[in-house]
């Protein structure tokens, strides 16, 4: 009899902590939805559960009374809160659900930072480790991509309520996916071997294609969705045959191993640019780099607007801390190889999404332009291959998802009335018909324009900085024209909303508390962290730490 | 030449025909049985390499499981037998690219590991009781994470397959806005009274 | 026989999933090729496991078969909606979206 004790593996929960959160809030809105009216029935014990689960956390974790141990706080927290929501919100499920779904990405932010603070903090930098027999990294990477996508879930979650309400594609399994597909997003940005990368991934994906298609009854969103899942089939393949190679190759599953199989002087180093282009496929696919960008403006026009929201903002970074890791990381000994061919592709990504924006009319397909455009600013921040590239890049990322959710948000509020695609001539005269919307949406137009002082501004001279150091002039110089480029065709945005006079029979946009909320607090974030960036900049610069 | 180097290279060329047929065949129905031919010939691939187990569970799911879906599918959208065109328009591009990225591959291969012959010793792995302890103690995290793919691909089907939207809970009222559908793609085709009807009654 | 003829069957599948990818225009058979794609994954990685001797290939596999029959669950969910709105499963024949 073999002693199994020593195969057992090394498990540490406190790295995946927000993810659990999640995946608790999921499993909870699911049996509620499975339950029906006999919610309570559920919802008590659940509820009594994990507060149980947090009582016992604090009895076992905490080391003095002073100091309790903040995941049992909030677990208790957590699990009282569900119970009263579930008592005090009985006649609207819907309200419930989202509420529900808002409290498990909350606790998964408020765990986040706790990660920061408890688990990862050195003093200066952040302590770079792996945990889970080496497949999740737990570094600077991992957590500000976490801070990022669970931010963007629980702006979108009230921004979209009454959106999805009015279009009537309302469904149960709606933020039980949502939620899935941001755990999906969590794992990518902390993943440290292939396959964990890859399962990620599909967790992701497959969330966004159903969500995608969501809308059952619109042939533009089945269409898309459709659209989507092809192109993201076969890029999942050709990413899968990239690693294939490079395991043929290294004989390595995890980002470091290959690395370190690639630096072997008698690897076959012919054989590994190969799968290095074949990865850049797949994985320029998900954050859109030109020529991989073929699906974005379909999949942004026909998807729900606030799915629309959810995709650009935390997609975008969640693949890009993938592609982060898997370049700088796994095919760093290449860096001479793949560094011209990547930089090639930003600027063709920065040159062909402001181009193909400025004969726009749909004003989602407009932005979905402007989103290959801002891939390729974010990756002048991967080709720097510096720490100030890194933290630029995470930086960039948070900037762009605030704002396009900002951005997005808005053309929801007039979708909601107009119950179609929204033109630029829908946006005439909304400076003068409704203000408040107008001076939103103008802010997150100036923010994507990148025009001080906005949040905007911020991300750009990052990027900017970062690849001037770097030696990167030409590419930040058509960063440059690009932005002044698109700048032309936000402020035709702007000037549709206040230089021209509404149409008479206008439809009025319309607000619902969750809408006021979300957009309020996310125009906040762009005014504010425009003004005072140093809190989250500090945060990012000291998040330049890879495990390797 | 040994009788595995013969029997390897009867199934190389059963499977790699089969494939070869799945994308040229213009029956349909012929391109998934193709698809059953390549998958059951890497199957026996996987036998040739002392994959027993990972054989097993490709002729299981792959074998067992998709094809039949596929068949299922193909039944389900009424494949119209012998009509479809293959003259694409990105034809020439399709040839082209994967005919360089094969040439690629063929010379880098064969100049990488044209002459390895396998390691004499048995692989360690053959064992799945080897297989087993992998998955449960270093690869135990991508297992955990893989619970969570096949929740949201399971609640995806759901969503995507159930007839009529509706919460299993009591609705207070929803007014669908029905006004300004003249370029909407949205097809409101349902009687109001259906929302929200879910499992009550 | 050496280890690189299994490498050159799996780079005959692969390129011609992708050949086929490229050609079909119907969704399913289009979805098929795909298959096609990640079976040439497999091979690969089972023949990897052989030469290095190490269970991860093998265990990498599992993964990709799991993954592979979510994707269909999924996929031919979405395709046979569409056909039913739409009438057909003709790649070429997007109405609404445009190119």
């Amino acid at each position: 009899m073999t002693d199994l004790t020593q195969f057992l593996p090394d498990i540490a929960w406190s790295s995946v902590a927000p993810e659990i959160a999640m995946t608790v809030a999921v499993v909870v809105l699911l049996l509620m939805t499975v339950a029906g009216r006999r919610r309570m029935w559920v919802a008590t014990p659940m509820g009594l559960a994990i507060a149980g689960v947090g009582v016992a956390l604090l009895v076992v974790e905490s080391t003095s009374p002073a100091d309790p141990s903040l995941p049992g706080l909030l677990a208790i927290v957590a699990g009282v809160a569900l119970v009263a929501l579930t008592f005090g919100l009985a006649g609207v499920p819907r309200a419930l659900h989202a509420w529900i779904a808002g409290l498990g990405a909350g606790a998964a932010l408020v765990l986040t930072a706790w990660q920061i603070f408890d688990v990862a903090w050195t003093g200066s930098l952040f302590a770079a480790s792996t945990t889970m027999e080496g497949s999740v990294a737990m570094d600077g990477l991992a957590i500000f991509t976490r801070i990022t996508v669970y931010l963007s879930t629980l702006l979108v979650l009230p921004i979209g309520f009454a959106y999805v309400r009015d279009r009537n594609i309302h469904r149960p399994e709606f933020e039980p996916l949502l939620l899935l597909s941001a755990v999906g997003m969590a794992l990518l940005g902390a993943a440290n071997d292939v396959i964990t990368l890859f399962i990620a991934l599909e967790v992701l994906s497959i969330a966004l294609y159903v969500l995608t298609g969501s809308a059952r009854r619109d042939r533009r969103s089945q269409e898309a969705a459709v659209k989507y899942f092809v192109l993201g089939a076969v890029a999942s393949a050709i990413l899968l045959y990239g690693f294939a190679l490079s395991y043929i190759a290294t004989g390595s599953l995890e980002l470091p191993g290959i690395a370190l199989g690639m630096a072997d002087p008698g690897s076959p180093l012919r054989l590994l640019a190969v799968s290095m282009v074949l990865v850049l496929v797949g994985v320029g696919f998900k954050v859109a780099l030109v020529p991989f960008q073929l699906w974005v403006p379909d999949v942004y026009e026909g998807a729900p607007t606030n799915v629309t929201a959810f995709m650009g903002a935390a997609t975008k970074a969640a693949g890009f801390a993938a592609m982060l890791r898997l370049f700088v990381v796994a095919w760093a000994p290449l860096a001479d190889l793949w560094v011209p061919i990547v930089a090639v592709l930003a600027g063709l990504s920065m040159a062909y999404g402001a181009w193909a924006a400025l004969v726009q009319d749909d004003v989602k397909r407009l932005l979905a332009y402007s989103a290959v455009a801002h891939a390729g600013y974010a990756t002048i921040g991967i080709v720097s291959l510096s720490d100030a590239g890194l933290s630029a890049t995470m930086w960039y990322l948070f900037t762009y998802a605030i704002t396009s959710i900002t951005a997005l948000g808005g053309i929801i509020a007039i979708e909601r009335r107009n119950h179609r695609a929204v033109s630029i001539s829908d946006l005439n005269g909304l400076g003068r018909t409704s203000p408040a919307l107008a001076a939103v949406m103008s802010l997150a137009l100036l923010s994507l324009a990148g025009i001080p002082p906005t949040l905007g501004f911020e991300g750009k001279l990052g990027v900017f900085t970062a690849g001037m150091l770097s030696g990167l002039t030409w590419l930040v110089v058509l960063g440059v024209v690009t932005s002044v480029v698109s700048a032309f065709y936000y402020l035709r945005l702007m000037g549709a909303m206040f230089l021209t006079d509404p149409a008479p029979d206008a439809p009025v946009p319309a607000y619902s508390h969750g809408w006021n909320a979300g957009v309020t607090v996310a125009a906040g974030l762009i005014v504010y962290l425009g003004l005072q960036p140093s809190i989250l900049l500090d945060l990012a610069e000291r998040a330049a730490v890879l495990a390797r | 030449m040994t009788s595995l180097d013969i029997v390897f290279i009867l199934v190389a060329v059963v499977t790699g025909g089969a494939a070869v047929m799945t994308v040229t065949s213009r029956n349909l129905v012929h391109a998934a049985l193709f698809l059953g031919v390549t998958l059951a010939g890497i199957g026996a691939t996987f036998l040739l390499l002392a994959a027993d187990f990972v054989a097993m569970v490709q002729v299981v799911v792959y074998l067992g499981a998709i094809t039949v879906l596929f068949l299922f599918g193909l039944m389900l959208t009424r494949a119209p037998i012998g009509r479809e065109t293959l003259d694409s328009r990105n034809r020439p591009m399709a040839m082209v690219v994967s005919a360089a990225l094969f040439g690629i591959l063929v010379v880098l291969i064969v100049r990488a590991f044209g002459s390895n012959q396998f390691p004499a010793t048995e692989p360690i792995s053959s064992s799945v009781a080897d297989l087993g302890m992998a998955i449960f103690s270093t690869w135990v995290f991508p297992f955990e994470v893989v619970s969570m793919m096949l929740l949201a691909a399971l609640v995806g089907a759901v969503l995507l397959a159930r007839r009529q939207s509706g919460d299993s809970g009591t609705e207070t009222r929803v007014t669908p806005i029905r006004e300004a559908l003249d370029d909407s793609t949205e097809e409101l085709d349902r009687a109001p009274a259906e929302l929200g009807s879910g499992g009550e009654r | 026989m050496p280890i690189g003829a299994y490498y050159l069957v799996a780079a005959v599948l692969f390129a011609t999933g992708l050949a086929g990818v490229l050609i079909r225009r119907n969704l399913i058979v289009l979805f098929m090729c795909v298959e096609l794609m990640l079976n040439a994954v497999n091979l690969s990685l089972v023949a990897a496991a052989r030469m290095w001797g190490g269970p991860e290939g093998q265990v990498f596999v599992f993964f990709v078969i799991v993954v592979a029959a979510a994707e269909v669950v999924v996929g031919l969910a979405l395709i046979v909606n569409i056909f039913f709105r739409r009438g057909t499963l003709d790649v070429d024949a997007q109405h609404l979206l445009r190119h």
